[in-house]
């Protein structure tokens, strides 16, 4: 709000912290922590707060609590904390990768997708259900793993192909992009249609809950790849904070102003492809969180991404972790789709959200 | 001060400007005129940097304009472009202080903070300065780009530092005009090279120290505003009569058209 709100070395920092905005990213981590810990207790055994604590802070010696009895370990390092923490990395990386990409096309309604890096990843998911192991290379494969390392590829080679299709004069166009992304979109339906069709009921169903997205059906050996590869997308990705706040002015302006513009676009890709085709993989399509998580986060926040980035990354946490939560809980011992709940949820959330901002002026 | 060396930039098999030998000098206001279509967006932006020249070479000072790091770049060259297409909610405030993120190694928030409220006042925009840039009108989005460049100026080397504004009058009321020239023409005089794109012959005779006149992507006359805006030139630029008319009292000639 005030001169200071965009220096580095914001001094005055009593006045800094008077703006209700300096508390947003507090605020949104320590909901992080709260919705981790009860996802973390909730379950079908359930587990007292302070044993998730434990679990999760006692080795670090801020958190002292008596030892826990073999089950709850058991419970909470084996079961319940591994999918609590995919599902706030993978929240954090899809919400701030949807941020990425309104910057980039400076457009407020663009989302990782746009980029074809889900469809990418639902057609090759498609073709591994439907054809499974009878795909070259990926019969070697231990069952498990053969849906999310053809989804990573699917999500990365389609990037590639709108990257390339969209280079005019060794430089990458955003609308050429845009324009082949949708192609990309369109034909990645088509072929995801013809699977459908060629689909016995099983297969069939499958396909339908993988594009829902859903966080149950993880693998021990995709979890820690997966997760490695987030993690460097999102780290990476957060020290384009200031240029992407540049790059909103327009690119001619962002290059005046000492962005390498050309190098800045690659390196935002690569990162998106890389974040969003990792948990695509292992936990199928999750439309809604990566549009809307960005734009909460700038209705509390403001437009600056060095707020935004890190804004998303804990809204998207903690939609994608509640979301997940109420999907495994809501309907015991079924499990919802995620994407359904978070949709479900986060849809007439944001409307609300829309209404009070039409109501105060804004937008 | 910027060279141009023999520049010329083609697209689809068109020459959009051809073999351009042109100046701008530091401490002065060069005015680039001529109809549209002539080259004169293509020319500035050959300038800036944004287009490289299929033949040819623009120098900033001592080295050819691919050579400078663009970071280098953007601490000594600033532009005023037509129309910002920022749709997101930042504050005017916040706008400005983007001026200064070539400088963010070299300064600090306080001067930061500084410089802003300097280049707010200095175009009447300190009682916008809390308001979101995407309500603005176009004059004042206009104001709000010229603010951000003069705020990226400040620091730069003395004697390099360059300002580029392509046609920034267009959505200005006539006191905002002037104002908008007075500032340019006050960077000027602090040694600055300055170019500007003008449509209004009469702001051109006004400011200017030197014309470039362009037409059909070629110059026809480059030089001191006293031996370039003259009648014959100016009615063979714009392929219209243009007559220059002296009014007692007046310093300047009344710019007739048509």
């Amino acid at each position: 709000m005030t001169a200071l709100a965009f220096g580095r070395r914001s001094g005055g920092g009593l006045a800094a912290l008077r703006s209700p905005r300096a508390w947003v990213i507090p605020g949104l981590a320590l909901g992080v922590v709260v919705v981790v810990v009860v996802a973390g207790m909730t379950g079908a055994m359930a587990v007292p707060a302070s044993a998730v604590l434990h679990m999760l802070f006692g080795w670090t010696g801020l958190w002292a609590g008596a030892p826990l009895d073999e089950a709850t370990v058991t419970v909470l390092s084996v079961i319940r904390l591994p999918r609590v923490a995919m599902a706030a990395l993978i929240g954090a990386t899809l919400a701030v990768m949807g941020a990425v990409m309104q910057a980039l096309f400076r457009n407020p309604l663009a989302d990782p997708g746009l980029i074809g890096v889900s469809s990418g990843a639902a057609v090759a998911a498609a073709a591994s259900i439907v054809l499974g192991s009878s795909l070259p290379l990926f019969g070697a494969l231990p069952s498990g793993m053969v849906l999310p390392v053809a989804a990573f590829a699917g999500g990365l080679a389609v990037t590639a192909l709108v990257y390339t299709f969209s280079v005019r004069d060794g430089q990458p166009s955003l609308s050429l992009m845009l324009l082949a992304g949708i192609a990309m979109n369109a034909l990645g339906g088509a072929v995801i249609g013809l699977f459908v069709y060629l689909a016995d009921d099983a297969q069939m169903r499958q396909l339908t809950f993988w594009t829902m997205g859903g966080l149950g059906a993880m693998t021990p050996g995709t979890l820690i790849p997966a997760a490695v590869l987030m993690a460097l997308a999102l780290g990476g990705v957060l020290f384009t904070a200031r240029a992407l706040n540049l790059l909103l002015l327009g690119e001619a302006e962002a290059y005046h102003l000492g962005v390498r513009v050309e190098a800045l676009k690659r390196v935002c890709i690569v990162l998106v492809a890389l974040g969003v085709g990792a948990g695509v993989a292992v936990a199928g399509t999750i439309a809604f969180v990566g549009l809307v998580a960005p734009h909460l986060v700038r209705l509390m926040a403001g437009p600056d991404h060095r707020r935004v980035l890190p804004g998303a990354a804990c809204m998207g946490a903690i939609l994608l972790t509640g979301s997940d939560l109420i999907a495994r809980t809501i309907a015991v011992p079924a499990e919802m789709p995620v994407g359904l709940v978070m949709a479900g949820i986060g849809g007439p959330f944001f409307l609300v959200m829309l209404l009070r901002v039409r109501a105060a002026g804004g937008v | 001060m910027l060279t141009v060396q023999g520049v010329t930039v083609r697209r689809g098999g068109r020459a959009l400007i051809e073999d351009h030998h042109w100046t701008v000098p530091d401490g002065a206001v060069t005015v680039v005129l001529g109809p549209n279509g002539a080259g004169k967006t293509t020319a500035l932006k050959v300038l800036s940097g944004d287009l490289r020249p299929d033949a040819g070479q623009v120098w900033l000072n001592d080295r050819p304009l691919p050579d400078w790091p663009v970071q280098e770049l953007a601490c000594r060259r600033a532009v005023v472009p037509q129309a910002g297409a920022l749709a997101f909610p930042f504050t005017v405030e916040e706008v400005v202080t983007m001026g200064r993120a070539p400088h963010r190694r070299r300064s600090w928030a306080a001067r930061d903070a500084a410089v802003v409220a300097d280049a707010l006042s200095a175009t009447d925009l300190t009682a916008l300065a809390q308001r979101p840039y995407p309500g603005l009108s176009g004059g004042e989005k206009q104001r709000v780009h010229l603010a951000r460049a003069l705020a990226q100026l400040d620091g730069a080397p003395d004697g390099q530092r360059t300002l580029l504004l392509d046609e920034p009058t267009a959505a200005l009321d006539p006191a905002h005009q002037h104002q908008c020239m007075r500032l340019a023409r006050r960077m000027a005089d602090d040694g600055a090279a300055v170019a500007v794109i003008l449509h209004d012959l009469a702001l051109a005779l006004r400011y200017a120290d030197r014309l470039v006149l362009l037409r059909q992507g070629r110059v026809m006359a480059e030089g001191p505003v006293a031996d370039t805006a003259t009648a014959d030139i100016l009615s063979a630029v714009y392929d219209c009569p243009v007559r220059l008319l002296r009014v007692p009292g007046e310093a300047l000639p009344v710019v007739v058209t048509g």
